[in-house]
This record gives structure tokens, C-alpha cells and sequence, in this order.
């Protein structure tokens, strides 16, 4: 039978669907026996859904800004770029 | 069948997901130098380009700067563009590169592969002082407060306490929790993205999620 500790290393595997079918049950079989287990398996599920909610900051404020500026000088018309074809859709605002 | 991206370097096809048809239209719209469609795509995902670009370098001005180089190698290679990942993907996998050799041009080394090595104690999920010798449990995990009145304010704590130690995680723990847990990308994409082999992302995230657990528990206990 897996041990605590051997939970505790599968449990990414597991939550990632990647242990094999013997695997799996072994590890539910663990977790419906161990109460403890069982709560450190929620609490990696918590810890995940809780970074799932962090977000970032934004871009500083002159960022659009100067980048624009950057593609308009230069890199917007490369060397060798090839033009569009016509069967582009002509719907798109240019 | 390989790709080559805009930094130059060819790609092999990966397990990730396609294109979208929105993906497509974009495409053709870059190609077509379409100012309106590179806004689009820049309001778009230059916030999460930016938390990825941090996880390589030390400051947020040459975080920036990665970005706006990787947005001008975009413009130029978007028709070569061919589709085998979708257009983020893409776009992450060149910032990803930019950002590596950034890295390395700083002499901060961003230690992928090192992290193959098997772990010592610090990167064991579970400090194993707390299991007997049958590894059982001695030192069990307490129950975390959920569910009661407080839970938002709980959760906001819980997410200060996460954003801060994501940034004691190494650079290569870090980007990949970033792009498979903050992001929400498949797997494959972020192995992609990153180029590194599907086990050694797992073992990055496994390591990086206990270590995160282990920071929200450690909170818990403190009371």
C-alpha cells in the first residue's frame, strides 16, 4: 500500500491525470482510508485554485505608447515581409 | 515539419492545442500590419507577458523591455506564423527566449534542467521529519478555516501569502506555476513555451505547489 509520504509526492501527478490506472486507484484507495491524506490533497487543490486568482500588474502607463512608436519606425515594414494576399478578408479595418 | 520562430530557432511540433479560427484572423490581420489588431493582442497579453518576463530577469524596466522587444519580433515573424500552437503560445514561446538570453546576458542563470537532479530535503513536498519510518504520518497538516464567515477575508490573505512566496520559488519553479497555474495553460503548452521535457515541468510544478501549500499551512499554524 502507498504510504503518507508517497501520497504526498503523487499528488501533483495525480491532480495532472498523469499516474498510470494502477497508480491512480492505489492513490484513491489511500486517500478514501487516510483522513489525513484526504486533507492535504484538498489543500493542494485550494492552493492551486487560489493561484488561479492571482492577478497581475498592469503594463507602466507609457508602455502602449512607446512601443507603438517603436513598430511604426521601423519593424512594422521589414526587409523581405511578404505582402498580404487578397484572399485576405477586406472586413478588417486597416 | 518544423517551425521556425522569429527568434530564429526552429521548433518542433508540440502536443499543444491549435489555433483558434480568432487566432487565425488575428494572424492574418498582423500580416497585414493591421495597428488596430497588434493593440488588440497587446492590451491583451502584455500583463501576463510582463509576470512571466519578471520570473527571468531582476527588474521591472527590463522586464518591460522584453516584452516590447518580443512584440517587435512578433511583427516581424507573424507570417511565419504556421499554426501548429495557438497565437499566445507562440507569442509566450518568443518572450520566453528573449527573456532567457536576457537572463543570461545579466549572468542570472535560470536552472531548468538542474532541477532534474533529485531533490534534498528542501524539495521534498512534506519536510520527512514529519512521517515515521513506514512514512505515516506523525506531524499531520491541521485543517485550514474554510467555509465560515470570514472566507473572503481569508482568501485575500491566502493570496498575499501566495504572490510573496511565489517569489521565493526558483526561476524555473516559478515559471512554470506561473504559466500552468496562473495562466491556466495546458501542459503541453508549457512545455512548449519553456522547452522542457513533460517530466521535468512536472517535477517543477510539484515542487513549486508544495512549497506554496506548505507557505499557506505555515500561515495557518502561526495563527
Amino acid at each position: 500500500m502507498l504510504s503518507c509520504r508517497e501520497v504526498t509526492e503523487r499528488v501533483t501527478a495525480y491532480l495532472e491525470d498523469e499516474l498510470s490506472f494502477w497508480q491512480r486507484l492505489q492513490f484513491r484507495f489511500h486517500v478514501v482510508m487516510c483522513r489525513i491524506c484526504a486533507r492535504y490533497l484538498e489543500q493542494m487543490r485550494l492552493t492551486v485554485a487560489a493561484l488561479r486568482e492571482l492577478t497581475f500588474e498592469p503594463v507602466s502607463p507609457g508602455f502602449q505608447d512607446e512601443l507603438l512608436r517603436k513598430a511604426r519606425e521601423g519593424s512594422l515594414t521589414p526587409a523581405g515581409v511578404r505582402r498580404p494576399r487578397s484572399s485576405i478578408p477586406s472586413s478588417f479595418p486597416r | 515539419m518544423t517551425e521556425r520562430l522569429a527568434t530564429g530557432e526552429v521548433v518542433t511540433p508540440g502536443a499543444a492545442p491549435g489555433p483558434s479560427g480568432e487566432d487565425r484572423a488575428l494572424v492574418v490581420r498582423l500580416s497585414a500590419r493591421d495597428e488596430a489588431a497588434f493593440l488588440e493582442v497587446v492590451k491583451r497579453y502584455s500583463g501576463a507577458m510582463l509576470r512571466l518576463a519578471s520570473v527571468f530577469v531582476s527588474d521591472r524596466a527590463t522586464a518591460e523591455e522584453i516584452v516590447q522587444e518580443t512584440w517587435l519580433a512578433v511583427l516581424r515573424g507573424v507570417h511565419r506564423f504556421e499554426g501548429r500552437s495557438s497565437l499566445k503560445t507562440w507569442i509566450f514561446r518568443i518572450l520566453s527566449n528573449q527573456a532567457k538570453t536576457r537572463a543570461r546576458r545579466e549572468r542570472r542563470t535560470v536552472a531548468f534542467s538542474e532541477l532534474e537532479r533529485e531533490g534534498d530535503g528542501e524539495d521534498r513536498a512534506v519536510d520527512p521529519a514529519r512521517f515515521d519510518g513506514q512514512g505515516r504520518w506523525i506531524d499531520p497538516p491541521a485543517p485550514w478555516p474554510a467555509g465560515n464567515p470570514e472566507v473572503r477575508m481569508l482568501r485575500r490573505e491566502v493570496l498575499a501569502i501566495l504572490a510573496r512566496e511565489l517569489g521565493e520559488l526558483t526561476p524555473a519553479q516559478r515559471a512554470v506555476v506561473t504559466l500552468r497555474d496562473l495562466e491556466g495553460l495546458e501542459t503541453g503548452e508549457v512545455c512548449n513555451i519553456l522547452e522542457i521535457t513533460e517530466t521535468n515541468q512536472r517535477v517543477l510544478l510539484h515542487r513549486g505547489r508544495s512549497r506554496l501549500r506548505r507557505a499557506v499551512e505555515r500561515h495557518f499554524a502561526s495563527g
